[in-house]
């Protein structure tokens, strides 16, 4: 392992949440810009600290102390159990896996501040600050740590192959670690707290309520590539061992999903509505990082543009139906380019991906199981912790505060003080 | 409704963990876990249309 580049690449991840946070704070309404972004800052803030405190423990690190129980003849790793606050690390050099046990610490840290942000975007316009802040704890100390330990910290889908004869699940990039269960709770966070007031008529017909900033979406792609590109490469120096010439594989990788995301998403909305969507364009972009993480080093670049044009249309396609057909109210997306995207990405790694161990069909099948975990285990209890937290403390602003803005509301102050805010013409009081 | 998407949910993983467990053969295993997976699809869906006449009162 190159721990020199393997930090530097960590060191660019947070550009992936200040990429995530100008995006969904653009595809917001004005007046609730200025709550987006703190949003983003306490979601970052407090799933860090409460990471680094309790999460790390049960997330754990390959070779690390673990939970498990027997069933069916199987051990099965389900939790970590390092000690709390950190302290099974030693920064100072003393202990011979300290520095990849820090190293771990530190791309887990941003990589659960990213799936904090992730639901945001679904929760847009209405989402309260308070709960927020308990949300995003309870992401970063107990639902991500569990995915995150199952896959990057020796848990039991990556013994697939020991203990089932089948191949181990692959997650380089944290495609499902970090996309899919950020996207489930999106999910979460769209039902519990309902649609925009006046997104849907009374006939179920969806309101196009357009984002307020597309320059800053636009700009937030850009900075999510940079960040991306850190997150693939450190997650794959860390857990699967890449070298510094797979490192550039994961460079080009990264840089060819999201461009074949991108133009895929362009192209169809051009063919559908006769000009190109702008804002569905940023999520083709953003679909196909995510869905290019999951494998970024162990495919080539054609698989990987495949990879991201499959991505592109399937992200324009779901936000279609979540919003039309289902009548999810999901401002940014989150829904489809994290969850859908993520998913996609995750079955693409079994179907292109190069391995020296196992055939091809044992590499999907592992791949499908991890979404069966993801889809049957962590979104049961990522909804039921959502359903509790919501009881205590609601989730959704009130009516009032859903015409004022978020701003107003929750800030006392907007994000464009010496602008004049109109009212929403295109939305029916 | 929600209760029966959620319930479909865990039942479509347990598939998935019982073909894991039960069944040798890789054709079979694959063959439960796919339908696993439609288990899940299903119960997703199931818990959406739960939360449509919901957000008519919001609206």
């Amino acid at each position: 392992m190159n721990p020199a580049l393997c930090l530097l690449s960590v060191m660019l991840i947070p550009l992936a949440a200040a990429g995530l946070a100008l995006i969904h704070q653009g595809l917001g309404r004005s007046r609730s810009a200025a709550h987006a972004m703190l949003a983003t800052l306490c979601a970052v803030a407090v799933s860090a600290i409460v990471f680094v405190m309790f999460g790390f423990s049960w997330a754990g690190f390959a070779g690390g102390g673990v939970h498990s129980f027997a069933a069916g003849g199987v051990l099965w790793d389900w939790l970590g159990t390092g000690p709390f606050f950190a302290r099974g690390i030693s920064f100072d050099g003393s202990d011979a896996t300290g520095l990849n046990n820090s190293l771990v610490l530190c791309i887990e840290m941003f990589a659960a501040g990213l799936a904090a942000i992730v639901p945001l975007s679904a929760g847009t316009d209405r989402w309260r600050l308070a709960p927020i802040c308990l949300a995003s704890a309870m992401l970063a100390g107990i639902l991500f740590p569990i995915f995150a330990h199952w896959t990057w910290g020796g848990g039991w889908l990556t013994q697939l192959g020991a203990t089932f004869g089948l191949s181990g699940f692959v997650d380089a990039g944290g495609a499902g670690t970090i996309q899919v269960v950020g996207g489930l709770m999106a999910l979460s966070v769209a039902w519990i707290a309902g649609p925009r007031r006046g997104k849907f008529s009374d006939d179920g017909m969806a309101t196009a309520i357009p984002g307020h900033n597309i320059v800053q979406v636009m700009f937030g792609c850009l900075l999510a590539l940079v960040g991306w590109i850190g997150l693939d490469s450190a997650a794959s120096i860390l857990f699967y061992g890449a070298g510094p010439l797979q490192v550039a594989g994961v460079v080009v990788n990264a840089m060819l999903s999201a461009s074949a995301g991108c133009l895929a998403a362009v192209v169809v909305t051009r063919a559908r509505y006769k000009k190109p969507d702008a804002s569905l364009g940023a999520n083709g972009w953003i679909a196909g990082l995510v869905a290019g993480s999951a494998a970024c080093a162990m495919v080539s670049p054609v698989a990987a543009l495949d990879t991201g044009i499959v991505a592109g249309v399937l992200a324009t396609y779901m936000i279609e139906l979540f919003e039309l057909r289902l009548q999810v109210d999901d401002p940014g997306g989150a829904i489809s380019v994290h969850a859908g995207a993520g998913i996609w990405g995750l079955i693409a790694v079994g179907l292109f991906g190069h391995f020296t161990d196992g055939s091809r069909g044992t590499h999907v099948l592992a791949q499908l199981i991890g979404v069966a975990a993801l889809l049957g285990f962590m979104l049961p209890l990522i909804y039921a912790g959502n359903l509790l937290l919501n009881r205590f403390m609601p989730y959704r602003v009130d009516g009032d505060g859903d015409w004022q803005g978020m701003d107003i509301r929750e800030l006392g102050a907007g994000a464009y003080p010496e602008f004049v805010v109109h009212a929403d013409e295109f939305v029916p009081r | 409704m929600r209760l029966i998407g959620c319930l479909l949910l865990v039942s479509g993983f347990l598939v998935v963990v019982a073909a894991l467990v039960l069944l040798p053969r890789f054709g079979l295993r694959l063959a439960f876990t796919v339908a696993g997976l439609g288990v899940e699809v299903l119960g997703i869906g199931l818990l959406t249309q739960g939360y449509k006449p919901a957000q008519k009162e919001q609206r």
